[in-house]
């Protein structure tokens, strides 16, 4: 068998390393492969590849305090112990972990989603790490732009009025939510470039790429009458990151050690982000955020574009279920209700929710073509699909990828393009029926019908699929 | 490790009839006069054997610890002239303990690789026969300094 491992202690610096050589040692012995990850007191080492972990029959935690990275292992048959046991007899461990594993079920499906597997594996670990940091701060923007978008959503729906001089709320409480809601849309972006920046350097960072957000985000400021939206705050959120983790490297004196992070980094951070974009980059990224707009709204304008844009929004939501493709799309969505384009989350809203309610409803008609154990999950998978949860069906896909992804995928992308194709928007960063029970789409029942539409070819195609290789 | 292990700090026949004691008499080796570092190095031992024994099982224990404010890393070898109960895995008495503290600060981290070495050399039957057969103290540093090149 090939068996994964990790392993963690409280002080990192002695037992997290003797549970690893010993599950390796005595895996081996019993004629196993092991591939065995130490989150120690110097870092992670030998950290498990998506391949390894995607190849793997078992994963065993043997940790005394929480691990990081959990979230790999949905899906997985995952057996947890102290490190203690594993030091007492560590066969024991082995014959525990085939009678005691669990199958590892989403747990807090928002956090930080890191895919059972992804197509893009192996590519080096550099590209998925930066690609990690921006959803970092991405995640954290989310809430903000679920507030912001639906109490602005709520107040033009139900007192919004339009007039010669634009969109008007004629009624004092209504305009104060409206109000509200574009507070949480101003502060997304520091949200974003901030914590993009905490989970590259940390704690230092998060000043001055919040403040540096607020720049760039300010047209006035930098003079270039509107701002470089999100692409100016990624950017942010990178330059500082960056920046803060190599000042962070600096030999400096002791005695100008503990001003570094209060005094010396934001200061310098904050004055080289506004030199940076005030004389530099201010001007090309607002026009390249101009340029992206206007194609994207030309894009979803013309029918045989948006077509096609539904197409691959939709394919890529489907492809991974929650994993960096699915991100990609989901976040181009988030970007597009900040710019004021809420066509582009329409579709992704549609899309979202195909996964999991497919593989629910497939595994509660098609019986016999499940195993007891997704049988029993089928509700609760519908349940998620409702939610908008699209890892739900990330069980599915891991126990038979094969029939899965492609009718996921093709189910995903005719919602996507069915969304496409009727302009169904979306103001809030989240898939699923719930979105628009909450008023967030612009019509309730064209949103439902592409959900349906894409839901039922998914789940027609993968009994077709598993019956056909019966 | 070359750096890390010392002449001076290997120590055989220590005579204790405590795991407390045990650890009181390494704190006092290992802080060199220094009673501040000896009252923290205490406490440190201390609070890592109250989370669960040090003891991993052959009569072995390796009393660690991460702590603030120490200039260097502290490495030592001691054995004891009585085996100690130590509350070990195999519940067998420890005659050596291998001790590593280590600052917490990670400015000083470079050192780590090398414990996490000897970590895993001492789940290591052999290793740990070899270290066993080592009769006295100038022995036993000149097998460390073999195996853990």
């Amino acid at each position: 068998m090939k068996i994964a491992g990790v392993t963690k202690c409280p002080t990192g610096i002695a037992h997290t390393y003797m549970a690893a050589e010993r599950l390796e040692v005595t895996g081996k012995k019993l004629g196993h492969e092991m591939y065995v990850e130490t989150q120690g007191s110097q870092g992670t080492e030998n950290m498990l590849t998506d391949r390894e972990i995607e190849e793997a029959d078992y994963v065993i935690i043997a940790a005394d305090i929480a691990v990081d990275g959990t979230e790999r292992f949905v899906g997985k048959k995952v057996f947890r112990t102290p490190i203690k046991p594993v030091l007492r007899d560590t066969e024991k461990i082995f014959r525990d972990m085939e009678e005691k594993a669990e199958v590892m079920a989403p747990a807090f499906p928002e956090e930080g989603r890191t895919p059972v597997f992804s197509f893009s594996a192996e590519k080096g670990r550099e590209q998925s790490e930066m690609l990690r940091q921006l959803m970092n701060g991405a995640s954290y923007m989310i809430p903000f732009v679920v507030v912001g978008g639906l109490f602005i959503a709520l107040a033009q729906s139900f007192a919004g009025e339009s007039s010669s001089s634009g969109l008007f709320i004629n009624s004092v409480f209504w305009d104060k939510v409206h109000k509200i809601g574009y507070l949480a849309f101003e502060l997304m972006y520091p949200i974003l470039s901030g914590f993009l920046a905490f989970s590259i350097a940390g704690r230092a960072a998060l000043a001055p790429a919040m403040i540096g957000a607020m720049i760039v985000t300010n047209g006035e400021l930098l003079g270039t009458g509107e701002g470089t939206g999100f692409l100016g705050c990624i950017v942010v959120g990178y330059v500082v990151g960056y920046l803060v983790r190599w000042m962070n490297t600096w030999k400096t004196p002791k005695a100008l050690k503990p001003m570094m992070p209060i005094f010396i980094i934001p200061l310098s951070g904050v004055s080289l982000v506004s030199v940076l974009f005030i004389f530099v980059l201010g001007q090309p990224i607002a026009s390249l955020m101009r340029s992206l707009n206007s194609l994207l709204v030309y894009l979803a304008d013309s029918s045989s574009t948006a077509l096609l844009l539904g197409l691959v929004l939709g394919a890529m939501i489907g492809v991974d279920m929650g994993g960096p493709i699915n991100k990609m799309a989901f976040f181009f969505g988030v970007a597009s209700i900040a710019e004021g384009n809420l066509r582009i989350m329409g579709i992704a809203s549609s899309s979202i929710a195909v996964a999991p309610l497919s593989m629910g409803v497939a595994a509660m008609i098609g019986v016999s073509r499940f195993s007891g154990e997704e049988r029993g999950m089928g509700i609760y998978t519908v349940l998620m699909g409702i939610l908008g949860i699209s890892e739900g069906a990330i069980p599915f896909a891991t126990s038979d990828p094969k029939h899965v992804i492609p009718s996921v995928v093709t189910g995903s992308a005719v919602a996507g393009a069915a969304a496409a194709l009727t302009g169904v928007t979306s103001a809030a960063p989240h898939g699923g029926p719930i979105v628009g029970f909450l008023g967030a789409t612009n019509h309730l029942m064209l949103y439902l019908l592409c959900i349906f539409a894409g839901t039922a070819v998914s789940t027609a195609m993968v009994l077709f699929l598993k019956k056909k290789s019966r | 490790m070359n750096t890390m292990v010392r002449p001076d700090m290997i120590f055989d026949g220590i005579e204790v009839r405590s795991k407390e004691e045990a650890l009181k008499v390494i704190s006092h080796l290992c802080a060199k006069k220094n009673v501040a570092r000896e009252v923290l190095l205490f406490q440190a031992f201390q609070e890592r054997e109250n989370m669960y024994s040090t003891g991993f099982g052959d009569g072995i224990a390796i009393p660690h610890a991460r702590v603030r404010g120490l200039t260097e890393p502290v490495f030592a070898l001691v054995r004891f002239a009585v085996p100690v109960e130590w509350e070990a895995v195999d519940g067998q008495p420890v005659d050596l303990a291998v001790v590593a503290v280590t600052p917490a600060e990670p400015e000083q981290d470079s050192h780590l690789p090398m414990l996490a070495m000897l970590a895993r050399k001492l789940m290591n039957e052999k290793f740990v026969e070899g270290l066993r057969l080592c009769r006295n103290r100038s022995q036993l540093y000149y097998y460390m300094m073999r195996e853990m090149r």
